[in-house]
């Protein structure tokens, strides 16, 4: 009954509603989604509500008097602080921080680093990702080749106050679920609910990606197949990146793949030379960071056409170049920021930050 | 009251049901006010409203006799009750009363009130739905109205996604 009102009426209706409640109508169809999510003031109105603010109006209007603002901003401080559910700090320098890497479609930060093991010596050093307001651990040994040790995967959903988020945790055993090791990393995108840990190297010339739900391990159920099969051929150690329905293989130095993991298909194969790591700025957009002879970013466009051939792999022209060499005196440990427009075709070098390892901290 | 006879007017109904009301009552009608305002002579003609059925204008037509006389919500105050935000599902006792019907009885009067303007009424039906689904999960709201999930098991999972502060864990 309630879908023969015009889209007016319902949301005539919602405005005597909590927002949680209209939340909720959100999930019950697809008439309501789109009625929600096609009125501005409505959105403003969730939005408020999950940054917990209030839209007090002037004060003309007869909005909210001046004792109940500063409550409200009170409250809003309160929530605002971060409470952390248990309190550790992690001296970071005692552990060399070896690389921070910010993934803009993912807003996660991953921090990497260790305790410089002696020469030959293994040690196993736990790793910690905070991928949003997720944290995610692992361990593995470094001083040899680097691989995961543990064939667990820890996670820590981090409790949200506004939100009533409850803090949960979880863990993963990929020897359980079936996916044979040993991996040297992995790969999640929390959005999609999915997980790809990335076998080391193999001897032969492909490798296995078995696609998971980050929440338990099983086969994912977009996937048309559990695992797909890559041919590489370089000899380096892979690394993904996850983009909605992309997972980019990058092998170093210079051999990019990149498949549909819901189709199970590749899509390209491109030569990069002296690539080091990737990320996409949109669905038609990549970037990518090269390291020989310097540092530079590289803008790709995903759809360009393919031109020479040689068995199977092209050499893609990158759209924008970005030199952001290091100065000479720097040291290895920096951090870069690159500020984009929202048109990736017209990107603004908002800061680029270079600091010595004692900044750093 | 030296005020004279109180005019009386008949409207016809889409089911051809005839009422014939006193004028200020339904002068509660923005609609029907402003149709009796643009007409200068005495009709004999009873006002066509094709968008109510008779038993819904029966239960119109107690509500606008029981608030007669009220003064009708201005422009000015429409405008207030946008920029607090913070509107009340408070219901006197006698429309809450008036409102205890079935549901499609509810939603009919509704439309009704949307269609005549009768923003009193409107507000009544509106804060009645609202207080109906407060509080319930989706499921529960499906259920109370009949709603199909119509969404494709890659849509549900991009909703929980979309909102996980809504969810109930």
């Amino acid at each position: 009954m309630l879908l023969y009102l015009s889209s007016e009426l319902v949301l005539e209706i919602f405005e005597y509603v909590d927002e949680t409640t209209v939340a909720r109508c959100y999930k019950t169809c697809s008439r309501l989604r789109e009625i929600i999510s096609n009125d501005t003031s409505i959105q403003y109105r969730l939005e408020l509500f999950v940054q917990n603010m209030v839209d007090c109006g002037p004060r003309s209007a007869g909005g909210m008097t001046t004792p109940a603002r500063l409550g409200t901003l009170e409250h809003f401080k309160r929530t605002r602080t971060p409470k952390p559910n248990q309190q550790g700090v992690i001296d970071i320098r005692q552990f060399p921080i070896t690389g921070i890497q910010f993934n803009p479609s993912a807003k996660s930060v991953e921090i990497r680093y260790f305790d410089a093991p002696a020469k030959g010596h293994l040690a196993e050093v736990p790793f910690y990702k905070l991928d949003g307001s997720r944290i995610e651990r692992w361990s593995r040994f470094l001083g040899g080749p680097s691989r995961i040790q543990d064939s667990v995967l820890h996670f820590v959903q981090l409790p949200g106050i506004v939100r009533g988020i409850p803090l949960k945790q979880w863990s993963v055993d990929l020897d359980i679920r079936g996916i044979p090791g040993p991996w040297s990393s992995y790969c999640i995108d929390s959005t999609q609910d999915l997980l790809v840990p990335v076998p080391l190297r193999a001897p032969t010339d492909r490798i296995k990606l078995h696609l998971r739900r980050m929440t338990d391990g099983a086969e994912h159920p977009f996937a048309s197949v559990s695992e797909v099969t890559v041919v590489l051929a370089e000899r380096s150690h892979p690394h993904i990146a996850i983009y909605e329905q992309y997972i980019v293989v990058v092998q170093r130095p210079s051999e990019i793949t990149m498949l549909n993991w819901k189709m199970c298909k590749v899509v390209k194969r491109w030569i990069i030379p002296s690539i080091e790591s990737i990320t996409f700025l949109d669905p038609r957009t990549f970037l990518c960071l090269t390291v020989n002879p310097q540092l530079q970013f590289h803008i790709y466009d995903v759809a360009q056409e393919d031109e020479g051939d040689h068995e199977g792999l092209s050499q893609p022209i990158p759209i924008l170049i970005l030199d952001c060499s290091p100065p000479p005196a720097s040291r290895d440990a920096s951090i870069f920021f690159i500020d984009f427009a929202n048109t990736p075709s017209a990107p603004v070098v908002g800061t680029i930050l270079h600091s010595s390892q004692s900044q750093v901290d | 009251m030296a005020a004279p006879a109180t005019q009386q007017i008949k409207i016809r109904c889409n089911d051809e049901k005839e009422f014939t009301v006193d004028r200020d009552v339904l002068e509660r009608s923005v609609l029907i006010k402003n149709m009796l305002e643009d007409v200068t002579e005495q009709q004999d003609a009873p006002i066509p409203l094709p968008n109510v059925s008779g038993p819904v204008m029966a239960k119109v037509l107690e509500y606008c006799t029981h608030h007669r006389g009220e003064p009708l919500p201005s422009a000015d105050t429409e405008q207030s009750q946008d920029e607090t935000r913070k509107r009340t599902t408070d219901i006197s006792e006698w429309d809450q009363k008036f409102i205890t019907v079935d549901q499609e009885m509810l939603f009919e009067i509704i439309l009704a009130a949307n269609y005549l303007d009768i923003k009193s009424l409107l507000d009544v039906g509106c804060k009645t739905v609202a207080n109906m689904i407060k509080g319930k999960t989706p499921e529960e709201i499906r259920k109370l109205f009949n709603i199909v999930n119509d969404f494709t098991p890659e849509e549900e999972a991009q909703i929980k996604k979309e909102n996980e502060w809504a969810e109930d864990r």
